[in-house]
C-alpha cells in the first residue's frame, strides 16, 4: 500500500528536480527590442557622439602643432620634480590612459583613483569632484602637486626655454619666451606651492616676472590639452551591434552580442536604471551624483562636489580667469553650477567605455570588481554623508552577471590614430635618456 | 534610521551633547545642532552608531549640520580617554578640570571651517571609555560653544538583559495567543491594511492620470502654459533645438496675463527636477536679463537624464505672484 505512494512521490520529486535543472540550464533567449529600446540604444551609439565641443578658453585647442607639442610634453618626465614622472606615468596608454592602482601614485599618493582621460574633452568638469573646468587647467595641477609630478613652473619654463625643440614649438604657437637668464630675477626652481621651499622663492620674485612665468606654465597646459583632445573612444562590439540593427540587420546582429550580453543591455536600459546617469555615447552625463560608495580605509567619506565646486570657483585658472582665451567668458557651466546639500558626497559619473583592465573602480578604488559594483547598485545602501540617489534594484545573481557581460561589450581601443597612443618617436633624443618606466 | 540601540535605551543613557531627538541622533553644540553618527565602515559597513561603538577599529564620526551656522563656524574635534572617573556623567566642567588635556587626548583635529558636513576618522586600538569634545566658534561670535559626549568603545553589550526581555515578550505573546486576543488583533489589522492598499492604489491611478494629461513638450513652440492660479501664461523658447540632455543652454521665457498683456517687470525664479526620481535640476539657472515686452532670458539650463522633467518658474510681478510648471519630456 505504501510502496506505490513512495514511487509516485519519488517520480514527482525527480520531475521537479529535472524541471529546475532545465530552467537553470535553459539557453538565454535573445531579446526582441521594443521601439523605445532601439531609440535608447542609438542614443548610446558612438556614431552619435557629436564633434568635439569647442574650447574657447584654449586658443590652440584645435591646432595640430599644439597637439604634437602636447604629445611630447605628456610623455616627458623632465616636467616632474625628480625627472621620473610624466603625465603618462599614471595615464598609461596601455591601460586606457589610467593605471591599475587603488589610488594614483607618483612622488606621493594621490587621494583618489586615477580616472581615464579618454573623451574628457566632452566634459565640462574634470576630476572626480569637478574642481577643474577645462582640460588645460586640469593638466597644470599634477605638474606642481607634490604628491604627483612635483615640478614647479619656473623649472618648467626653464625646460621649455632650454630645449631647442620645445623652444621652437612654443614660440611658433605662443610667441617669444621671457628671457630667464637673470638668475637674481628667476630662481632655478620656484612656484606658489604652499608649505614648500619653492613658495618663498616664488614670493620673492617680482609680480611681473611671476606673471610671465605663469603665462608659460598655462601655455604648457594648453598644449597638453590640445593633445588630450585627440584621445576619444573608439567603436566597440556594442557599437557594431547597434550599427547592424540600424541597418536593419536584425538576424545577423544576434552574432555580435550573445543573448546574455543583449539581456544585460536590456537591463542596463530598464530594470537596472544604469542609463539614467550613464547616458549618451560616452555613457556618462558628466554630472555629480551621490551613490553611497563606502569610505576607503583610513579616510573620511569623500566630500566630493561640495568641495569641488568651491575649489573650481576659487581656481586662478578657471573659465572666468584672465588666463582663459575666451573674450566672451560665457562660462555658463561655472556660473550656474549647483551647490548646497544636494552635492554633498556627489562625484562625477565615470564613462563606462573601457572598464576592462581598469579595476579597481570607484573614486578611491573601493570597489575591486564589476561584480561587486553590481552588488552595490543592487543594494543601494544608505550614504555615509549626504543622500544616496540610487534605489535598490532587486536584481538576481544572473541579472547582475548579464549586466557585467554587457559592460564588457563596451571595451575598445581609443578611436585615435595609433601614433598618438605611444610616446613620440623622438622622445629619447629629446630627453637624452629613455623615460623612466 | 538604523541605530545600534533601542531608542528608549539611548534616551535613558544619553548624557552630554549627543541625544536622540525624534529618531535622530543629534549633537547640540550650544544652539547649533547637527545629525551625529558614527560608522565602523571596515567591519560594519554603513551601520550607524549614536554614541557607543561596539567594537574597536577604524571609526568615522560624522556631523551633518542641521543649523546653517555650522557651515561657517570654526570647528575642532577632540577625543580624550575618560580620566574623569565619572563615566557617562562627565560634563564640560569635568573635562575643563583635566590638568593635562593633551596627555589624555587620543585624537585631535585642529580648528577648521568645513561647510555642509564634518567628518573625522580615528582608529581605536583598545576598548575603553572616551569623551568626545566638539568646539564650534560661529562666524562673528565672541565665545565658542562646546559639546561633550562620553562614549564607550568595544563594550560587550548588555549581558543577559536582552535575553530576559525577549523571554518576557515571548511569554506575553504566549498568554495573548492562549487567550485568543492575538488572533482578534491580527484580524483587525488585516482588514485595515486592505483599506490602506485600496486608498493607495486609487491615489496612484489619479497621479498617473494627471501626469498623462501633461504630455506636452517644450518643443511645441506655440504652447502656452497657464500658471497654477491662472494669473499668467508662459511660453518658452529654448535656444537648443531639439532639446537634448547634457548640454547647457538658455531659454527665453515670455510672460503674459491671460488676456494677452505682456508682464514686463517680473522677477523670475527657476526650480525643477524629475518628480519620479526625487532630484532637482543639476544646475542653478537664473533669469539674467529682462529682454522687454514680457520676455526674459534664463541662463544655465541643463538636463542630465532622459525622462520626464518639470521646470517650475516662479513669477513675481510685484502685486501678483504665481507659479507655472513647464513639463519637459526628454
Amino acid at each position: 500500500m505504501t510502496r506505490p505512494v513512495f514511487a509516485i512521490a519519488g517520480i514527482g520529486l525527480a520531475l521537479v528536480l529535472a524541471g529546475a535543472v532545465w530552467v537553470s540550464q535553459r539557453p538565454a533567449v535573445h531579446p526582441v527590442w521594443t521601439d523605445r529600446e532601439l531609440v535608447l540604444m542609438e542614443s548610446l551609439w558612438i556614431a552619435n557622439l557629436p564633434p568635439l565641443p569647442p574650447d574657447p578658453s584654449n586658443a590652440v585647442a584645435d591646432d595640430p602643432r599644439a597637439a604634437r607639442f602636447g604629445h611630447r610634453l605628456f610623455f616627458d618626465p623632465r616636467l616632474s620634480g625628480n625627472g621620473r614622472f610624466a603625465c603618462s606615468s599614471c595615464h598609461q596608454p596601455a591601460l586606457r590612459f589610467t593605471d591599475d592602482r587603488l589610488l594614483g601614485e607618483a612622488l606621493g599618493e594621490s587621494p583618489r583613483n586615477t580616472p581615464s582621460i579618454v573623451g574628457t574633452a566632452y566634459s565640462p568638469w574634470l576630476y572626480w569632484d569637478g574642481r577643474k573646468d577645462s582640460q588645460w587647467s586640469q593638466a597644470l595641477s599634477p605638474l606642481e602637486d607634490p604628491a604627483e609630478q612635483g615640478g614647479n613652473r619656473v623649472a618648467i619654463a626653464r625646460l621649455i626655454s632650454a630645449d631647442p625643440a620645445y623652444r621652437r614649438a612654443y614660440t611658433s604657437l605662443f610667441g617669444p619666451l621671457p628671457d630667464l637668464s637673470d638668475s637674481s630675477r628667476f630662481p632655478d626652481e620656484a612656484g606658489p606651492i604652499p608649505g614648500t621651499p619653492l613658495e618663498s622663492g616664488w614670493n620673492g620674485m617680482d609680480p611681473a616676472d611671476r606673471e610671465s612665468i605663469t603665462r608659460v606654465f598655462v601655455n604648457v597646459g594648453k598644449a597638453i590639452a590640445a593633445y588630450e583632445r585627440v584621445l576619444v573612444p573608439g567603436p566597440s562590439r556594442f557599437d557594431r551591434y547597434v550599427e547592424a540593427l540600424a541597418r536593419g540587420g536584425e538576424p545577423s546582429s544576434g552574432t555580435i552580442l550573445n543573448a546574455d550580453e543583449a539581456i544585460g543591455l536590456r537591463l542596463f536600459m530598464g530594470k537596472a536604471r544604469c542609463i539614467e546617469c550613464h547616458n549618451g555615447p560616452l555613457l556618462t552625463n558628466n554630472e555629480f551624483h551621490n551613490t553611497g560608495i563606502i569610505s576607503a580605509p583610513g579616510k573620511i567619506p569623500d566630500r566630493g562636489r561640495i568641495d569641488g565646486i568651491r575649489l573650481v570657483r576659487a581656481d586662478p585658472f578657471n573659465c572666468l580667469s584672465a588666463y582663459s582665451d575666451d573674450p566672451l567668458k560665457d562660462c555658463a557651466e561655472l556660473r550656474f553650477a549647483r551647490t548646497g546639500a544636494e552635492v554633498v558626497g556627489a562625484l562625477r559619473t565615470p564613462s563606462l567605455r573601457n572598464l576592462q583592465g581598469t579595476a579597481p573602480y570607484s573614486h578611491q578604488g573601493q570597489t575591486p570588481s564589476l561584480a561587486q559594483m553590481m552588488r552595490h547598485y543592487d543594494r543601494a545602501p544608505i550614504a555615509m554623508i549626504g543622500h544616496n540617489e540610487a534605489k535598490p534594484l532587486n536584481l538576481s545573481r544572473r541579472e547582475r552577471a548579464r549586466l557585467e557581460a554587457f559592460l564588457a561589450t563596451l571595451d575598445a581601443p581609443p578611436g585615435t590614430a595609433p601614433q598618438w597612443l605611444t610616446p613620440p618617436p623622438d622622445t629619447v633624443a629629446l630627453t637624452g635618456s629613455p623615460p623612466a618606466p | 534610521m538604523a541605530l545600534c540601540l533601542g531608542i528608549g535605551q539611548q534616551d535613558a543613557f544619553a548624557h552630554g551633547g549627543v541625544v536622540i531627538e525624534e529618531d535622530l541622533c543629534v549633537i547640540n553644540i550650544g544652539y547649533l545642532q547637527a545629525h551625529f553618527k558614527i560608522y565602523v565602515p571596515q567591519e560594519r559597513e554603513r551601520r550607524e552608531f549614536c554614541e557607543d561603538i561596539p567594537l574597536t577599529g577604524e571609526s568615522v564620526f560624522v556631523m551633518e549640520y542641521l543649523h546653517a551656522g555650522l557651515s561657517e563656524a570654526t570647528i575642532d574635534f577632540r577625543v580624550i580617554r575618560n580620566v574623569t572617573g565619572l563615566g557617562r556623567f562627565a560634563v564640560w566642567d569635568d573635562v575643563a578640570r583635566i590638568d593635562d588635556l593633551d596627555e589624555a587626548t587620543v585624537f585631535y583635529h585642529p580648528p577648521a571651517v568645513v561647510p555642509g558636513v564634518y567628518s573625522v576618522v580615528h582608529r581605536f586600538d583598545e576598548p575603553g571609555e572616551f569623551i568626545g569634545v566638539v568646539t564650534a566658534m560661529p562666524l562673528g561670535a565672541g565665545e565658542p560653544y562646546t559639546a561633550v559626549f562620553p562614549f564607550r568603545v568595544g563594550f560587550t553589550g548588555f549581558g543577559i538583559w536582552p535575553a530576559i526581555l525577549i523571554a518576557i515578550m515571548l511569554l506575553q505573546l504566549h498568554l495573548w495567543h492562549a487567550s485568543g486576543r492575538l488572533q482578534r488583533w491580527l484580524g483587525r489589522l488585516n482588514g485595515r491594511r486592505a483599506g490602506t492598499v485600496a486608498v493607495l492604489f486609487g491615489a496612484l491611478l489619479l497621479s498617473s492620470h494627471s501626469q498623462a494629461n501633461q504630455a506636452l513638450t517644450v518643443s511645441d513652440a506655440d504652447a502656452w502654459f497657464s500658471s497654477r492660479s491662472e494669473r499668467f501664461r508662459v511660453r518658452v523658447e529654448p535656444d537648443l533645438q531639439p532639446l537634448a540632455i547634457n548640454t547647457i543652454h538658455r531659454w527665453i521665457v515670455q510672460v503674459e496675463t491671460l488676456d494677452g498683456a505682456p508682464v514686463t517687470s517680473a522677477a523670475i525664479g527657476i526650480q525643477g527636477g524629475m518628480p519620479a526620481h526625487d532630484h532637482g535640476l543639476p544646475t542653478l539657472p537664473e533669469a539674467t536679463e529682462n529682454l522687454g515686452e514680457g520676455r526674459y532670458l534664463i541662463e544655465g539650463m541643463r538636463f542630465h537624464m532622459s525622462g520626464y522633467w518639470e521646470v517650475i518658474l516662479g513669477i513675481d510681478a510685484g502685486a501678483v505672484r504665481d507659479e507655472v510648471v513647464i513639463p519637459v519630456e526628454l
